[in-house]
């Protein structure tokens, strides 16, 4: 593999073998060493070979090794002869962030974090055993993943401005129930409103730093705020669609003549069945991470009231915006002066379209995409907004987060789960967490730092700083 | 030769390498390597049994399926699983005896979650005095 660094921030994996296009790695000096695997860079250039790729295998600075896939990185296939690749999707479907602003200051708040930390654990389950927030049953269930959040909007758990603000107004086009199997059923209907294990977390933030004032106004984001962010995704529904759709499309890529660098990597031609099937249950995977997500805000809303004795509107316990960082969409970008209509895979990468997209929220319209980037629980998290060069360069798409450093069992090695917690606390963090081990696993330390992956792509130009938020409260999966 | 499981470090994910005198044996272990991820097996107390049974085209991908199958019952049927034993193998089906305990969060140390077995680096291949087999599952 022949990589030459092309600017400050950009590094080239230079075509060849079966690569139909290079490969292209968005990072500074620093974590370009840390993203260093060989098997990373070696996943960039594997998927460059997947049928239809356009322009490149682009890569975020966030990049670690994944499974098939790089974690951090974006292919947009060509509508007519590429591919669709759940690989590049992953299990955790619309795997996503969603932030939060209330109309607290953090003075209100810290003097009642406990029992606020509390009252939330209480009403959003977390870890991998307990029920969600709201068990569906599977007939209602099929109604949510074919419709999204407006379903709740039906039963009173949203409001269509909410609907307003979350990618796609909550609901992807094309979901059919009949394309998904009885198992994801099995395993979804009692999680809708659950935040799983692993990274995902629930977060009471302070607004700490705003770097944008005119975007930051836009969002209703202020310094000294008090914001809540929740990270999950669409848990063993999607995980089940994954596995299902994986063992077919090994069958449709064998099929259709495609060799695979990596069987992960299995695909099928996007005007085949297979893949028509696919789209159609991952927009259901991609509705239940709405709808769940949507859930969890519902109980953060009752949270808020019962502890600080006002309704959810008084307190403006209100939606910013809600983003996924696992999908494959089907989306019109401007590539070599012309328009194409690409499926973008984003695994790992999160949306960043540019002031001006119809896509974009009217009131954030003229500033861009809300870009929602969750940092480690003991440090910071990103607040930015979405830019043209972005839509130019990267089929208007940014980094996910911080990006691991160490694998889970070598951030067990460094302190256990108690020390991190007693660490937390000393720096005035509240944490709450189903296994106490996970916080060993999750720690800071097991991290890049979230600010470094963020200066990159600030520099670079594929997003803008817009503000800064720090932990108060982290209730861990 | 070493017969057992082993956990093996990868950035994001978890492998698994189990080793066995037979192929069936390293299914077994595998499955066992996986629960100690999810829940405590001390904690656990398989009094009942079940049969389980996967097809796939071929016998890595064996491996793969009957991982996620049994992922799939822990979550919809909300049962933990303590011990397994291959019943009848062949190079595409796999049937099994399982014991089980319902799942009681209140009693059970559940510590993580898995969402599948990957299809990453996955393999089953003979080795001196056994079989040993690899996957990579999505933590």
């Amino acid at each position: 593999m022949r990589v030459t660094r092309t600017g400050t921030h950009t590094y080239e994996i230079a075509r060849e073998g079966a690569m139909r296009v290079p490969g292209r790695v968005y990072a500074d000096e620093s974590l370009f060493a840390q993203a260093g695997h060989e098997e990373a860079l070696q996943q960039v250039a594997n998927v460059a070979t997947l049928p239809g790729i356009v322009t490149a295998s682009i890569a975020m600075p966030d990049i670690h090794w994944g499974y098939g896939f790089p974690i951090g990185g974006v292919a947009a296939m060509d509508e007519r002869d590429g591919v669709v690749s759940p690989g590049g999707v992953g299990f955790d479907i619309n795997c996503g962030v969603r932030l939060v602003r209330t109309g607290l200051g953090v003075d209100e708040v810290r003097p009642k974090l406990e029992p606020l930390l509390h009252e939330l654990m209480r009403r959003v389950p977390q870890g991998t055993g307990p029920r969600g927030a709201l068990d569906v049953g599977e007939r209602e269930l099929a109604r949510l993943v074919e419709q999204g959040a407006p379903y709740l909007e039906e039963r009173g758990l949203a409001t269509a401005d909410d609907l307003e603000h979350i990618e796609e107004g909550g609901a992807m086009a094309g979901a059919d129930v009949s394309a998904v199997s009885a198992k994801a059923m099995a395993r979804g209907h009692s999680q809708v409103g659950s935040l799983g294990a692993g990274n995902h977390f629930l977060e009471v933030q302070v607004v700490d730093e705003v770097l944008d004032a005119e975007a930051a106004r836009a969002f209703g984001i202020a310094a000294g705020q008090v914001t809540v962010m929740i990270h999950s995704g669409s848990r063993g529904f999607g995980h089940q669609v994954c596995t299902d759709y994986l063992a077919r499309m090994a069958q449709a890529a064998a099929q259709a003549g495609i060799e695979l660098p990596d069987r992960q990597l299995a695909c099928a031609p996007l005007d085949s069945a297979a893949a028509r099937e696919y789209l159609a249950a991952m927009a259901c995977a991609c509705n239940f991470a709405f709808a769940n997500r949507q859930m969890m805000l519902h109980e953060v809303r009752g949270a808020f009231e019962r502890v600080f004795r006002a309704s959810w509107e008084r307190l403006g316990v209100e939606l910013v915006y809600d983003v996924c960082h696992n999908i494959a969409k089907r989306e019109v970008h401007v590539v070599d002066g012309r328009e194409r209509a690409v499926r973008v895979h984003r695994k790992g990468a999160t949306r960043a379209f540019g002031p001006g997209h119809p896509d974009v929220p009217p009131e954030y319209r003229d500033v861009g995409q809300p870009v929602i980037i969750p940092g480690d629980m003991g440090t910071e998290s990103w607040l930015l907004a979405g830019t043209e060069r972005a839509m130019r360069e990267t089929f208007g798409s940014t980094c996910h987060g911080a990006g691991r450093l160490l694998s889970r069992h070598a951030a067990r090695k460094v302190k256990s789960g108690a020390d991190v917690r007693r660490e937390l606390g000393g720096a005035g963090i509240v944490v709450k967490a189903a296994s106490v081990g996970s916080l060993a696993e999750e720690a800071p330390y097991a991290y890049k730092d979230v600010a470094d992956v963020v200066a990159v792509v600030d520099a670079v130009g594929l997003s803008r700083k817009v503000a800064r938020m720090r932990p108060l409260g982290v209730l861990k999966g | 030769m070493n017969v057992g499981y082993e956990l093996v470090d990868h950035t994001a994910d978890i492998g698994i390498r189990a080793r066995g005198h037979t192929r069936e044996e390293v299914y077994e272990l595998a499955a066992e390597g996986m629960f100690s991820l999810i829940c405590d097996p001390m904690t656990i107390a398989g009094t009942e049994t079940v049969e389980v049974e996967v097809e796939a085209a071929q016998p890595d991908l064996l491996l793969a399926a009957w991982l996620n199958e049994l992922l799939y019952r822990f979550e919809a049927d909300r049962v933990l699983f303590e011990s397994f034993e291959v019943t009848s193998l062949s190079d595409t089906r796999l049937r099994a005896r399982v014991s089980w305990e319902a799942l009681d969060p209140a009693r059970h140390a559940v510590c993580g979650g898995v969402k599948a077995a990957t299809l990453h680096q996955l393999s089953l291949a003979p080795c001196e005095g056994g079989w040993e087999g690899f996957v990579l599952l999505d933590v």
